[in-house]
């Protein structure tokens, strides 16, 4: 095993009751950065009666994580199902007003509840299955006049939070998604590749192998290409080899490979019968809210049909992650040495020291 | 020489799948009636010759006479002709330990011809009485039980009752070890081991500070740290040290009567916010939960066996550390704690090509 990328699992389809009876959701955090926090976003999966709510940042009780109930920025939104990006969060809600500063692990409440008419939403704030890779974002629901209960705190956790340079940064343990689905394809369908499109981090990484969380029924290969659609290396699962169950935990070794930094590289899978594998996957809003996932913005899905040309899909994410060698190319050393040391050959050793 | 930024974090450790296993009671163990054979259907994970195979013994109950064989499969399952094989005595089987085996060849010699094989290829390694097991007879080796249950293509446990196999959703925790006296895991998942095991720690224990001493492949930025299970009953702080003991980062947490601080539950991770700390490659450091107060903290380690530590990430180079009053350090190499180390950036040659 090497290094990882992120995070097993995408969110599942769980949700929080908002009405008389729950009034208030809060995340509580660590800010992922310094800077200006600017807003935040979240999924609504119902809005039965969707009065005007509000979101606030707040301070976390020092003892309990549990917001401080004093709201220093907040901004309110009209609820809809699906993904809300609030607008400016900030200390009057207007987008005058003053920001919310935070240095990198201060930790932070974000707080959504009714503004002043309580109505009845679901908030899609969290997975339903455990998964023990949250340890730094906590959930909290606050019932009219009651305190605030930790709710369901094992999951993993749906929101997001956008700084004032324009970026969403990555929260522990927080997988923004605006919808989820699964992919079931096999060799006749359209599309009959799905994968991965992703950036080499740098010269000489090596991709070992690729995890994925997936409905594994069918034959299928595991392909990894270069952007000319160069096939670097491939290996083949075979159906009937092992059980597997609906949703498994796979973890597909690859021939290893050096890749270039910066250059686009696709891995993928391919069934080879006509029966259904099944890939689930996560959207986003916006490809900038990836920058919120592990991978970042240049982690998106890609596909074609018939080994056509691609499309890449920037707002949304396969249920894959990478695993990369820890063989990490040794940086070059510095060579250090005195004017003694020298031995003019021409002007190689000065075209050496010119700028570049 | 640049840093290539690394979005979400890259983790290396002994935790992967999102959580560490667990003990628990074993259903996949041999036995005298419904797995009279078991076996591990694997993927070499390199090429060349194999010597032995290593594994935790999770439950030996009653054991006789065993033996361990080397199979080519028949639809991914061992096709019954033991290839190279190796005969040991119920006595070589002790509970919560790693087992190693003797060398396995034609003809169950040290002296035999050893299985040679081509990376990747499919094999299987078959553990079958050859003593008459009582009633209440189990050997098992350490892994599919408990949670989680991620699988390796291709490698998998499969039972046999008699009549025919049938493979199973879960991965053995067994190593290989190569003539070359190199030991891999068959799974790049998990690794071999024998026991999970959570020590207490307090200001008022011997030892009362707990953790990894570890050395990189690599240089890279700290940004993060997990320690399971994350059992915190008081005062801590998860300390970096390097090897002068100089403190390079501190992150304190707490647990405050019911209030829970830093941790959800006793098998979600303690995790440390560290401020990006450059580690470097070879350099030997220290990450350790020392308890500030008289309140029970848990940090867990693996038992494992010093020969097959090499198997694990960190190649030798991640064990236990441990030490008492801010003493000497004891370093324990038959102790694989349960961490991941979350790393922001990479110091590499080039960053775009």
């Amino acid at each position: 095993m090497g290094l990882m990328l992120g995070h097993p699992k995408i969110v599942d389809a769980g949700f929080q009751a908002l009405n008389s009876g729950t009034v208030r959701f809060a995340w509580s955090f660590r800010a992922p950065k310094t800077g200006n926090l600017a807003r935040a976003g979240f999924r609504f999966t119902a809005a039965v009666t969707p009065q005007t709510m509000k979101a606030s940042w707040q301070d976390p009780q020092a003892t309990t994580l549990r917001p401080d109930e004093t709201v220093d920025q907040f901004r309110t939104f009209t609820p809809a199902v699906g993904w809300i990006t609030t607008g400016l969060i900030t200390s009057d809600g207007t987008d005058s007003g003053a920001l919310r500063a935070v240095t990198k692990g201060a930790r932070v409440c974000l707080v959504i509840e009714w503004d002043s008419t309580t109505g009845s939403v679901q908030l899609q704030p969290y997975g339903t299955t455990n998964e023990h890779w949250k340890p730094n974002t906590w959930n909290f629901t606050r019932s009219s006049g009651g305190a605030w209960n930790a709710a369901a705190g094992l999951a993993t956790t749906n929101f997001a939070v956008q700084y004032d340079d324009g970026t969403w940064a990555y929260v522990d343990g927080a997988l923004p998604c605006s919808a989820d689905g699964t992919h079931s394809f096999n060799s006749g369908s359209t599309p009959d590749e799905i994968g991965l499109r992703f950036l080499a981090p740098f010269t000489g990484a090596v991709l070992k192998g690729v995890h994925a969380r997936m409905d594994a029924a069918a034959t299928f290969d595991v392909k990894l290409y270069d952007e000319n659609t160069t096939l670097l290396a491939s290996t083949t699962f075979t159906s009937g080899e092992r059980a597997l169950g609906s949703t498994a935990q796979v973890y597909f070794e690859l021939p290893e490979v050096e890749l270039t930094g910066g250059h686009v590289y696709r891995v993928t899978f391919v069934p080879s019968s006509g029966s259904n594998i099944g890939l689930p996957y996560a959207d986003v809003s916006a490809n900038a809210i990836l920058g919120a996932w592990p991978g970042g913005i240049e982690c998106y899905q890609t596909h074609r049909a018939n080994a056509g040309a691609w499309t890449d899909t920037t707002t949304r994410r396969p249920n894959m992650n990478l695993i990369w060698s820890d063989d990490i190319p040794p940086p070059t050393s510095e060579v250090t040495f005195s004017p003694d040391d020298l031995t003019p050959v021409g002007l190689v050793w000065v075209e050496a020291f010119l700028p570049t | 020489m640049p840093y290539a930024v690394l979005p979400g974090l890259w983790w290396h450790g002994s935790v992967y799948g999102g959580e560490p296993r667990s003990n628990s009671a074993s259903a996949q163990s041999l036995n005298q009636t419904s797995r009279q054979r078991i076996c591990c259907v694997f993927k070499a994970p390199k090429a060349g010759t194999i010597s032995r195979v290593i594994f935790g013994v999770s439950l030996a109950t009653a054991v006789v006479d065993v033996r361990l064989s080397f199979q080519d499969l028949t639809s991914g399952n061992p096709d019954g002709t033991e290839d190279q094989f190796r005969d040991h005595l119920a006595a070589d089987f002790t509970i919560n330990t790693v087992f190693r085996s003797g060398i396995l060849s034609h003809d169950g010699t040290d002296g035999g011809t050893q299985r040679v094989v081509t990376h990747g290829q499919s094999l299987a390694v078959v553990l079958r009485w050859t003593g008459s097991p009582g009633a209440t007879a189990q050997l098992q080796w350490t892994g599919p039980e408990g949670t989680p249950t991620p699988a390796q293509n291709q490698c998998y446990q499969g039972n046999y009752n008699g009549t025919s196999w049938s493979k199973q959703v879960l991965t053995p925790r067994i190593a290989l070890e190569y003539a070359d006296g190199t030991v891999e895991a068959i799974s790049g998942w998990f690794f071999p081991e024998a026991q999970v095991v959570t020590p207490n720690v307090s200001s008022a224990t011997t030892p009362d500070e707990v953790g990894v001493r570890f050395q990189l492949g690599f240089t890279g930025k700290l940004s993060q740290a997990m320690l399971w299970p994350g059992s915190v009953g008081g005062l801590f702080d998860v300390v970096l040290y390097d090897e002068a003991d100089v403190v390079l980062a501190t992150f304190s947490g707490a647990n405050s009567g019911t209030a829970m601080i830093e941790v959800h539950d006793a098998d979600s991770p303690i995790a440390a916010h560290f401020d990006d700390v450059v580690l470097d490659k070879d350099a030997v450091y220290r990450l350790v939960l020392k308890a500030t107060s008289t309140g029970v903290e848990t940090f867990g380690y693996y038992t494992v066996d010093a020969v097959a530590l090499s198997a694990f990430p960190g190649l030798s180079r991640y064990y236990w550390t441990e030490r008492t009053d801010g003493g000497a350090w004891t370093d324990r190499t038959t102790r694989m704690p349960m961490f991941l180390l979350g790393f922001s950036e990479l110091l590499v040659n080039e960053v775009s090509g």
